[in-house]
């Protein structure tokens, strides 16, 4: 300890067990959707309901955004998921946070540079177990 | 935790800071080491309550006190008296956690180790340089007198390690035994911390001793590369069985994840610190203490902390069980450049490593490659033979793979990319040398009584290979010996990833394409003569294979060889070859032989199946083939094994948006059964869709948008589905691969649903094309 300060409280916090894997989502805040900014990335017919993704804030690589996703049909209970990348596999988990009205907000740091076809790929599980995924094309961020 | 904190007269014991933190540690979960701070650097910045003060001082020959010029003093490792005192201390403290940690009904593994002393050393002050005498008072004489020593070196060694070991005693003799460890200042006394760790090893290799667990150190460093070079040094901390645990490495460095990562590389281990945030310019440790409002909260590294430590949980067993720098674990980048191309090798294998974060590959005993990294990396790896698996996931602590999704790979040659996503695990199954051998049964030889593999055939067979030498007699009954032709068709299957030679012995004329590319052509009279022609294959893939032959007169040989760098010229054994099950059509309406067509489930309408010229009109009817039950129209053939289907969907009725045209591989004819299909839809683009389990609900993969004309594909490889799209024919793009578990034998072909029972959609195909092994009767 090279320090010539009064240690008040020295512990040592085994990192491996202190910190466990794995983050969590958001949960709904109930605010008011605001505006979107930019025009909408699309709609993509999905059984049960078209899903319609629309960005709230500028795509820029490597800064903060954050997209709109809306199922305005889909059947109650149903959760959604959203990533972002070029490749299915690959893609980065965004923070959802549950809006009301079968909307959902989807917030990620976009990489950069931001590869052409970088798009959200959206995932919904119904209730039954039923799993619906947006396509490559649907919601394309950079063309 | 200093001990004049605790103990501020002899006797009198203040609990409640240890207590505090002992709370804190059992609340989240955290498993606490104590650092205990008594005889330490100097007695000017002492731990010591003050009736310790007064122990002995290291003196110079002269025996006046050494000082560092600056009046710091230091006390003597020599003197017993400071010892006894530490010792009785330290004892009432193990007492109290003990009986502290049962009063509350904490895990015992709250608090798992002691470090018994700060950053040791037996005559040097810190930020002085060092002195390279020992002390001369009257307790060090008198130990340097009753022994023999090979240095000085030696003897301050033998002085502080007998005094860690004195504290050490005292931790394992009480009623809360934990680990005992003590972390080393880089910067002093190097000579003598490496014969400390010596003789503590030396001490471990006796029956019956009780050494220093651990012996640490403090690199004060971040330069992450230089932290593996200080675990990894054999000369001075990484000796015998000593675990290297890399501690406090000052407060200034944000990057404690690489720093994590690199210890590891070097064989160690890093412990992150806590302190209090009131001290200035010192911000290492995962939170933040603020004592005045009794808060603690976590500081800006630390999500990135626990997402590598979430990452290293992915495979658990193999990061703790094998050595960094063996051929079975590699740690790349440690230094966390961005780097292009670093090479490694691990488990034998030659790879390729792209990407600005840190990356692990693992060999394990299976045979598996796995690959960690904390950003997303680009791999290239070398295998003759191939991929047989690729697929991110985790391993559970009882070693057992669980996969998250299937992960996709580009091949050149024997070379395969792939990218790890960052904080990710992928597992790599290497197509083992040798497992590229097939359940072929020959390829399907269709025999005509012309030379210009007119007309209908007058024989179809399964020829096990091509190996004939008919001399001057016919090659099959209704077949003259000379002027016939023969047209063989199926698929070959590679051994290796590798380029093979085709070469075709005949008499008279023969062509070979193999994935459609024509190697030999050689289209005339001759006697019998080689011709080869060269291609690319990857280990276990299937390929399209066509060979024609004709024979004019005189004698007649067919024979079809390949050799690679791994093959010797051989002729193409059964194994390797399959059947091709795409019958041609023999009257104008009718199925081909081996297609059947019914409608599935519950259907309003009965449905029907033509097929005429290639072109194929399916009308079904139906709800829908979704949630746990389907109605629809399907033609299909039942095969076993691995098959896969291709059609284009020219067109379909609008019955609803979502009536459906495709192909389908269905386990059974029972509305709620297993299947993978990828469909065209009427108005909502196309799609893959699956059902995993009898009964059970459907999901949906959606694929590009666009309406029919459209091709689609639906393949299964071992128990793995793959659905594939293509604007044309040529140019296929992969949706989604899945995991489907079904029997053997199962139906493949094409579905209809008019999502609109009581009204029939008409769908209609071209090209379609069947692969696969008939399965037998039912």
């Amino acid at each position: 300890m090279r320090t010539t300060s009064v240690l008040v409280l020295a512990v040592l916090a085994l990192a491996v067990t202190a910190c466990g894997g794995g983050g969590g989502e958001g949960a709904s805040d109930g605010n008011v959707t605001p505006p979107p900014s930019t025009a909408s990335l699309g709609s993509r017919a999905m059984p049960g309901s078209a899903i319609t993704v629309t960005p709230e804030t500028a795509i820029i690589p490597g800064q903060p955004a954050s997209v709109l996703i809306a199922a305005p049909d889909m059947a109650p209970g149903a959760t959604l998921t959203a990533t972002v990348g070029d490749h299915r596999n690959t893609a980065t988990p965004a923070t959802i946070t549950a809006l009301p009205a079968n909307q959902w907000r989807a917030a990620m740091t976009l990489p950069t540079p931001l590869p052409s076809g970088t798009c959200v790929l959206v995932t919904v599980t119904l209730a039954n177990g039923s799993v619906l995924e947006s396509g490559l094309e649907d919601f394309v961020l950079a063309h | 935790m200093p001990w004049n904190m605790l103990e501020g007269a002899r006797g009198t014991w203040e609990w409640s800071r240890l207590d505090t933190a002992i709370d804190h540690a059992a609340s989240q979960g955290i498993a606490m080491e104590l650092l205990w701070f008594g005889a330490s650097i100097s007695a000017t910045w002492s731990t010591l309550p003050a009736y310790a003060t007064t122990r002995q001082l290291v003196v110079g020959s002269n025996g006046v006190a050494v000082t560092d010029g600056a009046g710091h003093t230091k006390y003597d490792l020599s003197d017993p008296g400071l010892l006894s005192d530490e010792s009785a201390a330290l004892t009432t403290v193990m007492a109290h956690i003990a009986s502290y940690i049962a009063a509350k009904g904490y895990p015992a593994r709250t608090v798992v180790g002691v470090q018994v002393m700060n950053e040791p050393t037996v005559t040097v002050f810190e930020n002085q340089a060092a002195p390279t005498d020992r002390s001369y008072s009257a307790a060090a004489n008198a130990a340097w007198a009753a022994g023999t020593w090979n240095s000085t070196t030696h003897f301050n060694a033998t002085l502080l390690h007998r005094y860690l070991l004195g504290l050490a005693r005292v931790v394992k003799s009480s009623p809360h035994v934990v680990w005992t460890r003590v972390n080393l200042c880089d910067a002093w006394e190097p000579a003598v911390h490496a014969q400390l760790v010596t003789l503590n090893e030396a001490l471990r290799a006796s029956a019956g001793s009780t050494p220093l667990d651990f012996i640490g150190l403090d690199p004060y460093t971040d330069q992450a590369d230089g932290i593996a070079n200080f675990c990894a040094d054999t000369t001075r901390y990484h000796q015998g069985k000593n675990l290297v645990m890399v501690m406090e490495n000052s407060g200034l460095y944000p990057n404690t994840d690489q720093l994590m990562f690199t210890c590891m590389a070097g064989n160690g281990t890093y412990a992150i610190w806590e302190l209090n945030q009131s001290i200035a310019g010192w911000d290492c440790g995962l939170y933040s203490t603020d004592n005045a409002n009794k808060s603690i909260a976590p500081r800006s590294h630390t999500q990135r902390v626990r997402d590598f430590n979430g990452m290293l949980a992915k495979d658990r067993r193999d990061l703790a069980t094998l050595s960094a720098g063996s051929d079975s674990l590699a740690f790349i980048n440690r230094g966390f450049a961005a780097v292009v191309d670093q090479r490694i090798t691990v488990g034998s294998r030659n790879i390729s490593y792209s990407g600005n974060g840190g990356g692990i590959a693992i060999a394990r005993n299976d045979g598996a490659l796995v690959f960690l990294a904390t950003a997303a990396a680009q791999i290239a790896v070398t295998l003759p033979a191939g991929i047989t698996r690729l697929e991110t996931g985790r391993f559970t602590a009882q070693d057992v793979w669980q996969p998250d999704a299937q992960l996709a790979w580009t091949s050149s040659g024997s070379e395969h990319r792939f990218t790890v996503p960052a904080y990710g695990c992928v597992r790599l199954l290497p197509t083992t040398s040798g497992s590229g051998i097939g359940s072929g049964t020959g390829l399907t030889g269709a025999y005509f009584p012309n030379m210009q593999l007119a007309n209908a055939t007058t024989v179809s067979r399964t020829d096990a290979s091509i190996d004939f030498d008919w001399g001057t007699g016919s090659p099959a009954s209704g077949i003259g010996a000379d002027n016939f032709s023969v047209r063989w068709t199926g698929q070959v299957q590679a051994q290796f990833s590798e380029t093979y030679t085709f070469t075709t012995l005949s008499d008279d004329g023969v062509r070979l394409w193999v994935n459609s590319q024509l190697l030999v052509d050689n289209w005339s009279d001759h006697a019998p003569m080689e011709n080869s022609g060269a291609i690319t294959l990857v280990a276990d893939q299937k390929y399209e294979v066509k060979m024609e032959f004709f024979e004019n007169g005189g004698g007649a040989v067919a024979k079809l060889s390949w050799a690679s760098p791994s093959t010797t010229k051989q002729i193409i054994p059964m194994s390797q070859l399959y059947p091709s099950v795409v019958t041609p059509p023999v009257t104008p309406g009718a199925l081909p032989a081996g297609w059947s067509a019914q409608d599935v489930g519950g259907v309003a309408l009965g449905g029907s199946t033509t097929q005429s010229n290639g072109t194929w009109t399916v009308s079904g009817s139906g709800s829908d083939i979704w949630n746990s039950a389907d109605g629809f129209r399907f033609a299909s053939q039942r095969l076993t094994g691995d098959v896969q289907v291709t059609a284009k969907v020219t067109g379909l009725t609008n019955t609803d948006g979502w009536a459906k045209a495709g192909v389908m591989i269905r386990e059974s004819l029972t509305a709620g059964s297993r299947h993978a299909s990828t469909f065209a839809t009427a108005a909502s683009g196309l799609a893959f869709q699956r059902r995993l389990s009898t009964d059970g609900s459907t999901s949906h993969t959606a694929g590009p948008g666009s309406p029919a004309p459209y091709w689609v594909r639906i393949e299964r490889v071992g128990n793995v589905v793959i659905s594939s799209t293509s604007p044309n024919g040529t140019t296929w793009t992969e949706l989604r691969r899945e995991t489907i578990t079904m029997s053997a034998a199962i139906y493949v072909g094409l579905a209809v649903t008019s999502h609109n029972n009581g009204a029939l959609c008409t769908a209609t195909f071209t090209n379609v094309q069947v692969v696969g092994v008939a399965a037998a009767a039912n």
